[in-house]
Formats: C-alpha cells, sequence, structure tokens
C-alpha cells in the first residue's frame, strides 16, 4: 500500500512515500520558509522522485498534534483535502507517538518532549514493545516539565527513558538531575520527526482496517483556545456554570 | 513566486468553465460552483455565528478550529448541490487574503491539495475584489466600467473599475470601517453579535433627525470617509443618556439607532454617487455586508437615479461572505491566464492591486 505522510507539527517538515512501512521517499526541511508555502511543492516533490501520480495514492498520513497549531492545521486541511480529492483513507497520527517510534525498539520508556512555549511542553509517557512499536501509557499534556517528570514518576516508576524531541535541548539539565542515569538521550539523529515513522504507524491501523473520518479528523491541540479558558474564568467567577 | 504569474500559451482557460470557490477568510466555511463566471450553481455556507456569539465577536483560534472541521464537508456539498464532480471543474478559486491567517489557511490550504489532486488549474482571490464581482452574478448584463462602494465590517472603499482585473482607489476609509461603527454602537446598545442587522432593526421604529450626528470629512473636497467620529458622537450620547437616567429608554435607543444609520448612509449614498460623477461611469454597484441594509439600498437607488446612473445591488445572500465570489471573481483571473503555484500562501494584509 503506498501511502503519502505529512507532517507540519513543528518548525520541521516532512514529507514521505511509504510502502510496505518502509521509505519510498522523503523529504525533511528545517527552515523558516512557513509549511504553508513548502509543504505542497514537498509532495509534488516526493511524487515526482518517486516517479508517481497523486492517483496513485492509497491512502493519506497526516500528524494531529500535538503541535503548532497553524501548522496542525495547514497539514490537516492538506490532508483532508487529498484524501477527498483522491477518495482514499486517510489515518491521523499523534506527533507523539511518531517521536516515539522513531527510538523504538529496545525495552524501556520513550518520553517525547515538543516546546509548548508559555514555559510549558508537549509530553506523553510511551513504553516500547517487545515485537517494536510503542504503547502510549499517559495522559497527553501540555504542562511546564517539572510536573511532565512527576507525572512520568507515577507510570514510569522504574527503568529506562529515552527523552526526544525539540524541547529536550532547552531541559537537559533538569531531565538528566531529575532521572540521573535512567535518562537517555538519543541525540541529534533521531531529533527530527521523520514522515516515513508516520507512515509506518499509519499503516499499522490501516492494515487492521482502521482510518479516520474526514469529518471527525482534527488536531490533538491538548489545550482549548485562550479565549475559551477566559471565559470560562469570567463564567465562574460571576458564580455561573463553566461550559466543558 | 509564483503567485499570479502567466500561464504559458495554449493553458487558456475555457469560456463558460466550471469554477470552485473557496472561502474561509472569517468566520464563514463557503463553497461553490460557478459556470462562465455568472451562472451560480450552488452556494454553501457554514456561519460559524453561533460558535463565536459567546465571545461577543470572532475569535481568531475559534473559527480556525471551525473552519478546519467544516471545510471539507462544505466542498463535497457545494459539489453535489451543483450536481457535479471534481473532474468536471475547470480550476479552483480561494480567497488568500486579507483576513485572519488561520482561518485563510485552512480555504488555502484545501484548495491548493484539490488542485494537486485532479491537477486543475489554482487562482488566488482578494477578498474585496471577490465582494465587488458578487454583482455579476445575479446580472447577466453587468460590465465594466463602473464604480463600486465596498462596504462591510472590516472595509469602506470606493472603486472605479476600468475593465474588469483594474481598480483604481477613488477613496477609503481613514479610521473606521462603516460596518465596524454600527457593530460597536449595536454593541454598547446590547443588541448582541453581529450587531449590525439588530441595529438597522431597531432603527426602523425610530426618528432619523432625533439625536443630531456629526458627518465625517463633511465639507472636504474627497472621496474619503471616516466613521470614528461620528462612533464616538454616538457613544458619548449614549454614555450622557446612561448618567442621567440610569438607563438607556427603549425610544431613546430605537432614536439613536435611526440617526446613526441615517448618518452613515448619507455619507455613503452621497461620495457613492459624487464617484461615479467624478470617474465619468452610468453605473454604481455596492458590495460588501452593510449593502444588504435596507435603509442604504433605499437610499443610493434614490440619490442614484436622481443623478441618471444604473445600480445594482447583489441580493442580500451574496453581500456576506460567500464563495460564489469567490469563483466569479476567480474565472475572470483564470481567463487572463493567472495561475497560482502550489506555494500560495494566506497573506492576511494583502492589499488590492489598486491603481491610485
Amino acid at each position: 500500500m503506498l501511502i503519502l505522510a505529512l507532517d507540519s507539527s513543528t518548525r520541521l517538515g516532512s514529507v514521505a512515500l511509504v510502502r510496505q512501512r518502509a521509505p519510498v521517499a522523503e523529504y525533511t526541511l528545517s527552515v523558516q520558509r512557513t509549511h504553508a508555502e513548502r509543504l505542497l511543492p514537498a509532495v509534488a516533490q516526493v511524487l515526482r522522485g518517486a516517479g508517481c501520480t497523486p492517483a496513485d495514492l492509497e491512502a493519506l498520513a497526516v500528524t494531529r498534534g500535538p503541535g503548532s497549531f497553524t501548522g496542525l492545521r495547514i497539514a490537516l486541511a492538506t490532508a483532508k483535502g487529498l484524501a477527498y480529492a483522491l477518495n482514499r483513507p486517510v489515518v491521523g497520527v499523534s506527533t507523539l507517538e511518531a517521536l516515539a517510534y522513531g527510538v523504538s525498539g529496545w525495552a524501556g520508556f520513550v518520553c517525547p518532549l515538543l516546546d509548548a512555549r508559555r514555559g510549558e511542553a508537549y509530553a506523553a509517557v510511551y513504553r516500547t514493545l517487545p515485537g517494536g512499536g510503542v504503547e502510549r501509557s499517559s495522559d497527553y499534556l501540555a504542562l511546564p516539565v517539572p510536573a511532565i517528570l512527576d507525572r512520568l514518576d507515577e507510570v514510569a516508576p522504574e527503568g529506562r527513558v529515552a527523552f526526544v524531541g525539540d524541547a529536550v535541548p532547552l531541559h537537559r539539565q533538569l531531565l538528566q538531575g531529575r532521572l540521573g542515569e535512567r535518562a537517555i538521550f538519543p541525540g541529534e539523529a533521531v531529533a527530527a520527526l521523520r514522515a516515513s515513522w508516520v507512515g509506518a504507524l499509519a499503516a499499522e491501523r490501516l492494515e487492521r482496517g482502521e482510518s479516520d473520518p474526514l469529518d471527525r479528523l482534527v488536531p490533538l491541540y491538548v489545550r482549548p483556545p485562550e479565549a475559551e479558558v477566559r471565559w470560562a474564568e469570567r463564567q465562574g467567577k460571576e458564580g455561573e456554570p463553566v461550559c466543558s | 513566486m509564483s503567485v499570479g504569474a502567466a500561464a504559458g500559451a495554449g493553458d487558456r482557460f475555457p469560456a463558460g468553465g466550471l469554477v470552485l470557490g473557496i472561502e474561509t477568510s472569517c468566520d464563514e466555511s463557503a463553497a461553490a460552483v460557478v459556470a462562465g463566471g455568472r451562472e451560480l450553481r450552488s452556494n454553501v455556507i457554514a456561519s460559524q455565528v453561533a460558535a463565536h456569539r459567546k465571545f461577543g465577536g470572532v475569535v481568531p483560534e475559534v473559527a480556525s478550529r471551525k473552519h478546519l472541521e467544516t471545510i471539507v464537508g462544505v466542498v463535497d456539498a457545494a459539489l453535489a448541490e451543483a450536481g457535479v464532480r471534481l473532474t468536471d471543474l475547470s480550476g479552483v478559486a480561494v480567497t488568500y487574503g486579507p483576513g485572519l491567517v488561520g482561518s485563510l489557511l485552512v480555504g488555502v490550504s484545501t484548495a491548493k491539495a484539490l488542485a494537486l489532486a485532479k491537477d486543475l488549474p489554482l487562482v488566488g482571490v482578494h477578498h474585496v475584489e471577490a465582494h465587488i464581482y458578487a454583482n455579476f452574478l445575479d446580472e447577466p448584463g453587468l460590465e465594466p466600467p463602473l464604480v463600486c462602494l465596498t462596504v462591510s465590517g472590516g472595509h469602506t472603499a470606493l472603486f472605479h473599475l476600468p475593465e474588469y482585473g483594474r481598480y483604481v482607489l477613488l477613496g477609503q476609509t481613514r479610521d473606521d470601517a462603516a460596518g465596524e461603527a454600527l457593530d460597536k454602537v449595536a454593541r454598547v446598545l446590547g443588541l448582541g453579535y453581529p450587531g449590525g442587522p439588530a441595529l438597522e432593526k431597531l432603527a426602523e421604529e425610530g426618528d432619523p433627525g432625533a439625536v443630531p450626528l456629526p458627518r465625517g470629512l463633511a465639507g472636504e473636497e474627497t472621496l474619503d470617509f471616516s466613521f470614528s467620529g461620528l462612533k464616538t458622537a454616538a457613544l458619548s450620547f449614549l454614555n450622557s443618556v446612561r448618567q442621567r437616567e440610569g438607563a438607556i429608554p427603549p425610544e431613546v435607543a430605537r432614536d439613536l439607532a435611526a440617526s446613526l444609520q441615517w448618518a452613515v448612509v448619507d455619507v455613503l449614498a452621497g461620495r457613492a454617487v459624487a464617484a461615479a460623477a467624478r470617474a465619468g461611469v452610468r453605473t454604481l454597484i455596492v458590495s460588501g455586508g452593510v449593502a444588504a441594509n435596507r435603509s442604504l439600498r433605499a437610499e443610493i437607488r434614490r440619490r442614484g437615479g436622481e443623478a441618471g446612473l444604473s445600480v445594482h445591488f447583489p441580493p442580500a445572500s451574496l453581500c456576506t461572505d460567500n464563495a460564489a465570489m469567490v469563483a466569479c471573481a476567480g474565472y475572470y483571473r483564470l481567463r487572463r491566464g493567472e495561475r497560482a503555484g502550489l506555494d500560495l500562501n494566506a497573506v492576511p494584509n494583502l492589499p488590492l492591486a489598486a491603481e491610485e
């Protein structure tokens, strides 16, 4: 099955063609240019490189966050538009799971950390599986890193923990200090999310006959809009019920 | 940047071709199919008004989230209503500015994906330009040269269109848009969101001469507008009544609404007719959300008729944001050979390529 996988969830951007869970073509950029300007040209580039046309695609895969809200919407709108026009299934994959998948294949935990600004990071804790791949063992979090580590202590009290993602360099001392030798830093080689990992994860779901309905494929924002938070606070102050 | 680049020879866009328009610049997700730039085949709009009401205005992040949820369904409905498939289309047109960047990006990304998947020509359209073209959709005989008054919550401007695709800016607001002033006063009167239509209804019962209000730039030899002084005068009037009476009596609210609306209509109609005379054209059209205001329509028809002008308004359904006007404007751009590249980006402050 030929899958086109897209990721625009961080500064980085990656597009890949994946067949039988292996990359056929992949194009990854870390540049200032906006995702809106570079995502579709990157799609055209990998298709051309692999000698394929859009009609050859059998499914779409896309990271659905957490990450930059605007980046996520660009990739999801693109993936949905392609899936709709080509009448193909689409699968949304968590950005954190894709990052964890990239360093799986050993026994322990992976904690991807993505910069969420405002002194917080997006994170989740994954357990690596003996047969390859990962399984999520925490909620999706948007918290200051110390609070994320408190959560990590609960779900992964022992065993080694690999930290990946763009927030790791910012907090390396803290991570090292709290976990000591339990902390592993796979480093720059796997710091960049590769769209081929996203395609491989999507392939697993597609092989099980699963996909996401277009009207229900939405980003994993984790955070509500700021205006909703302020509105709820105002309602709370006035003693009125807070809308869920 | 390949946006707006001319197409190569042999890439002629067919007369009568079907264009899919997509519009997500603010709080409406819209898609429409138009044949030959003029014939409306479908016009689907998913309004987000309910989602923004509790905030008293459009919240950009909420708007962006909603657009992403609805856009594919809206496109699908537009194609189904028109009874066509994507492969029947000759091109795709999308609003790429001005507007809310997060909202615009959903439409632009969707349009580009459809164009790539089906190898369709793509063109980006200016939102204000699209509002002008709304007039062409229900009036087969309407042709440039003409003057257009564009008036909405975000814009107030007068353009001379000597021919399709050329815009000479004759005048514009120096501060608030007309609709912005109306919405702001409506909000203070507790008319909710969106306030413009509610204020129009309230004004029906009031006396337009009851509250003396200033006309911005009165007596100046200009086609520009100014509504901030008018807005401030209306708000301070309400403030003084509230201090004196403790609340705004209903009859005072009605009179102020009528007086404010008349002050706006008086200025808009006067400048629009003067602009047609200065440009030397016989046709005057009006576009934008405030073009749906019945008082404005009546006064421009009256004064335009006296000046011997042919006056045209889009039907109310095409005055507010919609994608049919985008498909129409896009058709004429495609016919001129304009094409957008796959790197088309949203431009929140996109200027209309107007000649001064």
